[in-house]
């Protein structure tokens, strides 16, 4: 027996409290390894974004489709690179139009024994088990399912207890459920295993429907085993049972998968174009950008001309955005080989290379956590890693300079000690400012992760005493920003290498806390004029 | 019929939109910039130059022509111009051929029918 009690009346005891603890530390997790996109994929939930890592795209994302036939598949390219590349996930928002729809994957009792497979709207009215698949793929689903024998006194008995499975297109197992088509039926614990409950239970994927009759015969193809010992299943062909209907999207659906995209649960560090051209997609997700304070990181079309990409970006008049620093343009007039081996060689944008590197990047931190912001992805170190490229035009000085000024960041060859390599050959952010910090990429990282700390801080002592909000917020800046310091992502400018304050509202003292910080990031080195003088 | 849409920031389109829906595609259209900039539309392989540039272009399908227009919306809207540009359908109006009018056939005179007098049958009493 213990010696202690948890709530002590007036007798004699000892009261032992709950463990209070004081000792946890804000941790990171791994948003700036993920990206968030919006995209086209033949695979995918449609109702609301999903998560894909490299294990399982081709799962969940499909197998990817020839540009040929679309150049929204492009985007497939993108993310799968992406993830290959460095991303640790990406969040997904499938594009659809309102013309999608999703169709149930029905089996009904046919002629004899035999279950006849069929896609429908409704409900057949004679159906015996139907399923929804989420996950609305348009290749389409298989399903099976079979009923071990089940016998009283020896004598076989229909089974109200079936094994379920749904397989893709290529027969790859995505489901397996065991559970009863009897709705009062319950496992040993006393739970439900009727199998609407028990796989709402295990997956949002799926969503099962019981038809009339609560068992299957002992007549039936999927009871018991054949005369060779093996499982009787009744198994259909490919069911389509979700149709794309198209992909004339218009300003309205683009609009609604930004909103979707914008409340899901899972957080994202970053935003890709993925090669999009589309200019309503492309403001959407500024708009996302500016709603979440992430960076958007947009392809302008590798096959257009030098004015042709500078008109592009400016059309957008991404420059007037109140964050136009979070949005950055990356131009590749480069032909490679798709580096999903899905298409042959053409213009693939690099905005999920480029993700890919800063999430590999952000995954390697210091002791405090603090991953090398600074250091933008671009120049020399970070290659493109691509086969068979081929740059299509050598813009000349004033062309950079045009690009340049246009906020553009070329992807083209150049020559380094150790020899020549495609590079990002800079790093400057859609932000229309000559000199300032906020036309640096490295420094819109680093301003981005603080302020993602400091408000997810702040929301932690939220509904806290004020003087204990106060006092908790300011150790945790002042640990927050000499940790920056000694990352180098702040250097002392013309004043200190930062400041902060944090104090109750004058105005309204009892219910609001103001936060302000003054930072000064290290810069990047853009531009380096070298001068020789010969001396007497 | 051939259609032409004015695309504003606040204009809307979307009856127009729904006609094309039931052009033949692959689908010839023509595209007038009324910005003053350049407008490049990689959707299309088409730069225009600033105020009234035009360019033609072959769109595959319906899908790729309403997010041609979708762009081009955004546009007019991130511009904030109420006519950025004009797409015009250029398939050709159904010409309407006149049919030849069928030659007036022979007239045959019918020989005089017998005048008979109508058979006027008593009413019953019933």
């Amino acid at each position: 027996m213990q010696a202690f009690t948890r709530q002590l009346g007036s007798e004699s005891g000892v009261q032992l409290n709950i463990l209070r603890d004081n000792s946890e530390i804000p941790a990171s997790v791994a948003v700036d390894q993920t990206f968030g996109v919006i995209m086209r994929s033949t695979r995918g939930r449609i109702d609301k974004p999903f998560s894909v890592n490299s294990g399982n795209v081709l799962r969940k994302l499909g197998r990817g489709e020839s540009m040929r036939s679309t150049v929204l598949n492009e985007a497939w390219v993108h993310v799968n690179e992406a993830l290959n590349q460095g991303a640790y996930e990406a969040v997904v928002q499938r594009l659809i139009t309102s013309a999608a729809v999703i169709k149930y994957a029905v089996a009904s009792a046919g002629v004899g024994t035999d279950f006849v497979f069929s896609t429908s709207t409704t409900l057949p009215a004679d159906f015996f088990i139907a399923i929804k698949h989420l996950d609305c793929f348009n290749d389409g689903i298989k399903f099976a399912f079979h009923a071990e024998p089940k016998s009283s006194g020896g004598v076989n008995l229909a089974n109200d207890k079936i094994t379920l499975a749904v397989y893709d297109s290529l027969d790859e197992k995505l489901f397996e459920f065991y559970g009863s088509l009897n709705p009062l039926s319950q496992d040993d614990y006393g739970v439900s295993d009727y199998l609407p409950d028990l796989v709402s239970r295990l997956t949002d994927s799926i969503e099962i429907e019981i038809g009339a009759t609560p068992e299957l015969a002992i007549t039936s193809d999927a009871y018991g085993f054949a005369t060779n010992g093996q499982s009787k299943w009744a198994k259909s062909d490919v069911l389509v049972c979700f149709e794309e209907n198209g992909t004339a999207y218009t300003s309205s659906d683009y609009s609604t998968a930004r909103a979707k995209l914008q409340f899901t649960p899972f957080t994202f560090g970053y935003l890709i174009s993925a090669g999009t051209q589309n200019v309503a997609l492309l403001a959407e997700l500024a708009q996302l950008a500016f709603d979440t304070n992430t960076q958007l990181i947009f392809d302008i079309d590798g096959s257009l001309g030098i004015d042709a990409a500078i008109a592009f970006a400016e059309q957008l008049n991404f420059g007037a955005s109140p964050t136009a620093h979070l949005l950055q343009a990356y131009y590749a007039p480069l032909k490679s080989d798709d580096p999903t081996h899905v298409n042959g060689k053409g213009f693939y944008g690099t905005s999920g290379f480029q993700v890919a590197r800063r999430c590999l990047r952000n995954a390697q931190t210091n002791t405090k956590g603090f991953a090398p912001k600074n250091f933008p992805i671009a120049g020399r170190d970070y290659p493109l890693q691509r086969t068979g490229i081929v740059q299509v035009l050598t813009p000349t000085d004033q062309d950079l300079n045009k690009l340049a000024r246009a906020k553009i960041n070329p992807v083209l060859f150049e020559t380094y000690s150790g020899g020549g390599r495609f590079v990002f050959r800079d790093s400057l952010t859609s932000a229309q400012v000559e000199s300032s910090l906020k036309k640096l990429i490295a420094v819109a990282d680093m301003s981005c992760d603080l302020d993602d700390k400091v408000t997810t801080y702040a929301k932690d002592v939220l509904q806290l005493p004020m003087d204990l909000a106060i006092k908790r917020m300011d150790e945790f800046l002042a640990g927050l920003f000499d940790a920056a310091l000694s990352a180098g992502w702040l250097v002392a400018g013309a004043g200190n290498a930062f400041a902060y304050e944090v104090v109750a509202n004058e105005q309204r003292p009892y219910d609001r806390m103001d936060i302000n910080y003054w930072l000064h990031y290290d810069g990047t080195v853009r531009q380096i004029y070298v001068t020789q003088t010969l001396t007497k | 019929m051939s259609v032409t849409l004015l695309i504003g920031a606040k204009t809307d389109n979307t009856d127009l939109i729904a006609k094309l829906a039931t052009s033949q595609f692959p689908l010839a259209i023509k595209l007038t910039n009324h910005l003053p900039r350049n407008l490049s539309l990689p959707e299309a392989h088409l730069f225009l130059s600033p105020l009234n540039g035009k360019g033609e272009a072959m769109i595959k399908s319906f899908a790729d022509l309403t997010r041609l227009i979708s762009s081009l919306e955004q546009i007019a809207f991130l511009n904030k111009h109420d006519h950025a540009v004009t797409l015009d359908d250029l398939t050709p109006d159904a010409v309407v051929v006149p049919v030849a009018a069928p030659a007036p056939a022979p007239v045959l005179k019918e020989p005089a029918k017998p005048k008979i007098e109508p058979k006027i049958e008593p009413k019953g009493e019933n």
